[in-house]
This record gives structure tokens, sequence and C-alpha cells, in this order.
């Protein structure tokens, strides 16, 4: 067993550990879907950092960056911080005086009727399992690239490692572990970028030999035709704002935080501090093609921690990819058991159910999507390469549900038929176009994301407009009156 | 509680800005793509630290 392996096993069971002493203190229902709304901005932040970068961001766009230039995928974290700071400092201050558990009892408490109410839970089940087994692919690439698992072995651990502190230490659990992670993921930035520039003699030379032979790393687009170069960068920058102002593990942040003002600071230290996290990790994969190693761009970041930097610093950045792949998927595994078991279950057909009940069925729940993720993922169909299709396909869904989200809570004329209108035929326009786009009907630029999030507006807008307004709705009046 | 946290966060944001903005200026040969990209990523940070200042000041958290 070589020293990346060991460090690795080591952050694992020390995360593991972390999460089993955290869920001591989960008791109730409330523990265990929000702890108990008491997170520092401290705590927020490293949970809304480690659960956004994941694997994904290490693994996936390193190598995307490596191929295509360090900009057209990066850019798209300006949106992310945007998103961010309009959700922390504005509309989340709306959802925090609603007192959420779950994301879907926003719509029951300010839409009426069931079907609203199961459409939101529907999407936020499906998205949340889709980007699960987004998350899971990248994973088992870092896995198979470092210690030669098959993605049946991988699979078992890196399931069987999340549903027990998922299980049993809920929000809290996954909220603590995050930030812990989070730690390990900006120590690895700081070592494996700058690592590279170092390698190829400062930035003033790997500048110069860049120019030399792929000037492409200096233009927004990268070494794409500029139409593909910029609608990619339109369709991510649409897929960040999605993803923060309408992804459940990231929203359902705001219902943790103890205070308005603790969450609106938390969005600011994210807003200052990913960033830095982001172009000191990722922007120097741009010049890995000036090594001229050989290696495939899945392999380069994993490389470059073997090859650049000191075993034992390689290692704890290859323990950091883990940390961000675990922190990412045991966010999503708790949203999707949360949604399976609270939204659509107790919700829908058992809504007498008691709490304690409630939080054995949420276990049960962790461990059936776990199952579900592990079907997926072994069938041999699935290829490791499918990351960006799952990903670019969860997150237009949530495109479905924003709106309902957002003018709900900032127009008082949004209604229950709008809502219901705008979820069930964005859905179906999402599949639509992602299917054809897969088969090859649509070019392959064509936003999904961007499609499904501009039929769901004007949907919600047209269909409110148009039918009888419900006026006297208190929550909405409620959550305004404290406003200043 | 500081109410001049915003506007510590929004200089630090500024201050990461104009060094990576000076580092692209003196040694990158096609300067604006990358400068562009660079304000857009890092001036969020500016723009909620000042927002933030802006919201302690007038005291808008709900209790």
């Amino acid at each position: 067993m070589d020293i990346y392996t060991l460090v690795t096993i080591a952050f694992l069971v020390a995360f593991l550990a972390i999460g089993l002493y955290v869920s001591r203190k989960t008791h109730t229902v409330e523990d265990h879907f929000v702890m108990s709304r008491s997170a520092s901005a401290f705590f927020i932040t490293g949970t809304l950092i480690a659960t956004n970068i994941s694997s994904t961001g290490f693994i996936g766009f390193s190598s995307t960056i490596t191929q295509l230039g360090p900009t057209r995928y990066t850019i798209q974290y300006g949106a992310t911080m945007m998103m961010s700071l309009f959700l922390g400092l504005y509309i989340g201050r709306f959802l925090f005086r609603m007192k959420l558990m779950t994301i879907s009892e926003f719509f029951t408490k300010r839409y009426e009727g069931k079907l609203v109410h199961i459409g939101a839970s529907v999407v936020i089940f499906l998205s949340m399992t889709v980007y699960m087994i987004s998350v899971v692919l990248t994973s088992i690439m870092v896995t198979h690239g470092l210690f030669g698992w098959s993605t049946k072995i991988s699979l078992i651990v890196i399931l069987t490692l999340l549903t027990l502190f998922t299980t049993t230490g809920g929000m809290r659990s996954v909220v603590v572990t995050d930030t812990a992670m989070f730690i390990v993921i900006a120590a690895s930035a700081l070592i494996i970028g700058p690592a590279i520039i170092v390698a190829l003699g400062g930035i003033g030379s790997a500048v110069n030999q860049a120019a030399q032979s792929i000037p492409y790393i200096f233009e927004l687009q990268g070494n794409s035709p500029k139409l593909i170069g910029y609608m990619s960068i339109l369709e991510m920058n649409v897929l960040s704002c999605m993803l923060v102002g309408g992804s459940p593990q990231l929203i359902s942040r705001v219902s943790i935080a103890k205070s308005e003002r603790e969450l609106g600071k938390a969005m600011v230290y994210l807003a200052v501090l990913f960033p830095v996290v982001i172009i000191v990790l990722l922007y120097p994969f741009g010049f890995f093609p000036l090594f001229n190693s050989g290696v495939e761009p899945a392999d380069a970041f994993v490389w470059t921690c073997k090859n650049l930097v000191p075993p034992i610093f390689g290692a704890v950045a290859i323990a950091g990819v883990m940390a961000a792949a675990l922190s990412t998927i045991s966010s999503l595994h708790q949203q999707a058991a949360v949604a399976l078991s609270s939204s659509i279950m107790k919700d829908i057909f058992f809504p007498k159910m008691s709490s304690s009940s409630l939080l054995k069925l949420n276990r049960y729940c962790t461990v059936l999507i776990a199952l579900i993720v592990y079907a997926f993922v072994s069938n041999p169909a699935i290829k490791p390469s499918m990351y960006l299709d799952a990903l670019l396909f969860a997150n237009a869904m949530f495109a479905a549900w924003v709106p309902a989200i957002y003018l709900g809570v900032t127009w008082k004329r949004a209604n229950t038929k709008g809502a219901v209108w705008s979820i069930f035929l964005s859905v179906l326009v999402i599949i639509a176009v992602s299917v054809l786009r897969n088969n090859g009907k649509l070019p392959i630029w064509t936003p999904v994301n961007v499609i499904g999030l501009m039929v769901s507006t004007t949907t919600m807008i047209f269909v409110s407009l148009f039918t009888k307004p419900n006026l006297d709705n208190p929550v909405y009046d409620e959550i305004h009156q404290k406003a200043v | 509680m500081n109410r001049n946290l915003g506007l510590y966060w929004a200089f630090g944001a500024l201050f990461i800005l104009v060094v990576s903005i000076v580092t692209v200026a003196i040694y990158y040969p096609v300067k604006w793509p990358t400068i562009f990209y660079l304000t857009w990523v890092i001036s969020p940070g500016i723009v909620g630290g000042l927002v933030f200042y802006n919201m302690d000041k007038k005291e808008v958290w709900g209790k």
C-alpha cells in the first residue's frame, strides 16, 4: 500500500469518525433535517464550498481545462458568486423566515393543492439521484486511477461509507464533515495548482511557452470555435445560477442558518473565498499540455499529485478530491432521502406519520437511494464519461422549479396554476431537448437548461397573469412584513 | 457584532482582483479576455461585501 492510498484511507476514516461523533447530538427530525437551525457562517460557507466543488470540479474540470483551455469552464463561477449573493442577501431571507424543514415544504406553504408539491418533490428526488450518479461516476475515475479498484468495489466502499454517516447523523454530520473536508480541499488547491506553474519555471516562463504552443488558453472560448465556446460559456453560467439558486443540496443551507445575518455573512465569505480556491486550483491546468506528459486529460490531476509535488502533499491533495466527492455525494444523498421520505412518502401517502417513524423511514430511504445509485452505476452501459451529461440533465431539471420559488417569494400574484404548469411543462421540454441533443437531432451546443428556464419562467408568468390570483396569501404577507 | 465586516471583505476581494489584473497585464500577450474573466469571477466578492455592509448599517435583518 503506497503513501497515497494510506493517506486517503486515513482521511476517509477521520471524516467518518467526525461524522459519527457529531451524530451524537442528532435526536429529533429537526436535528436530522436542518441541524436545529444552529449553523454559523463558517459552517455554512464550508459546506457550500465543499458541496459545490465536488470531484466533478477536481477531476472533471481539470481534465476539460487541460483539453479546452482554462477560462471556458471556470468563468461560470462568476455566476455562482452572483447567485449566491442574491440568494443569501435577498431571496434566502424570505425562505429563512418560512422555517422550512425541506425545500418541497415551500410549495406546500406557498401554493394550494397537492399537485405542485408532488411535482416539486419528484423533480427534487430525480435531479438529486441523477446528480448523485454523476458525482459517483467521477469518484470512480479517481478510485480506479488511484487504487486500481473496480467499479463495483469503488461503489461499495463509497456508498457504504456515505450511507453510514448520512443515516446516523443527517444534516449535522453532513455539514460538519463538509467543513472539515473544505479545509482539506483548500489545502489541495493551494498545493496542486501553483505546483504546475512552478514546474514550468514561474508565471512568466509558463506564459511565454504557452504563447508559442497553446495560445488558445488566453482566449475565453479556449480551443473551440467561437460559437460553440460562447454558447458553452452561456450554458455553464446559467448552469451555475441554477445550481446555486435552484439545487436543493445548496438552497437547503438557507434553513440551517442560525440567523438571517449569519446566512448573508456566509455568502459574502463564499463570494470572496470560492473564486480564490477555484482560480488557484483549476486555472493552472490550462498550462498542463506544456508538459507533453502523454497522460490522458482525465488523469492530469492525479499525475500532477504524483509527479510535481512531494508525495505527502500529493497524498493530501488526492485525499482532497475524495473529500470533495464524498461531501457532495453526502449532501445529494441526504436531500434525495429527505425528498423521498418526507416530501413524497409522508406528505402524500402517510400524512399522519409520527416524527420517530419519519426518522426511521428517512434512514431506510437513504439506504434505498444508495441501492438505486449502485444499480445504475454498476450497469456496464453507463460509462464514466457520461458524468457531464448526467450533471447537465440534473441541472436542467432545477430550471423547472426555480421560477416557482423565486417568483413565489417576490411576486404576490404568482399562483398555484402557474407553478404547476411551469414545473410540468418545463420538465417535459427539458427531457425532450436532452434526448434530441444526445441523439444528434439538435446541435450539441443547444443549452438545455437555458431553454428549460425560459419555458418555466414564461409559463409561470403567463399562467399566473391570466388565471385567478390568490391575493389572500398569509405566508406571502408574513415573510414580507418583516422585511424593511 | 462588527458592522465593518462587509467593508473588510470587499477590500480583500478588491486587493485580490488588483493583484490578479496586474499579473495578467505584466505577463500575458493577450490581456483583455483574461482580465474580463478575472473581473467576472472576483468582483462579486466586492459587490457582496459592500451590499452586506450597507445592510448591516441599515439593520435590515429580520429577528
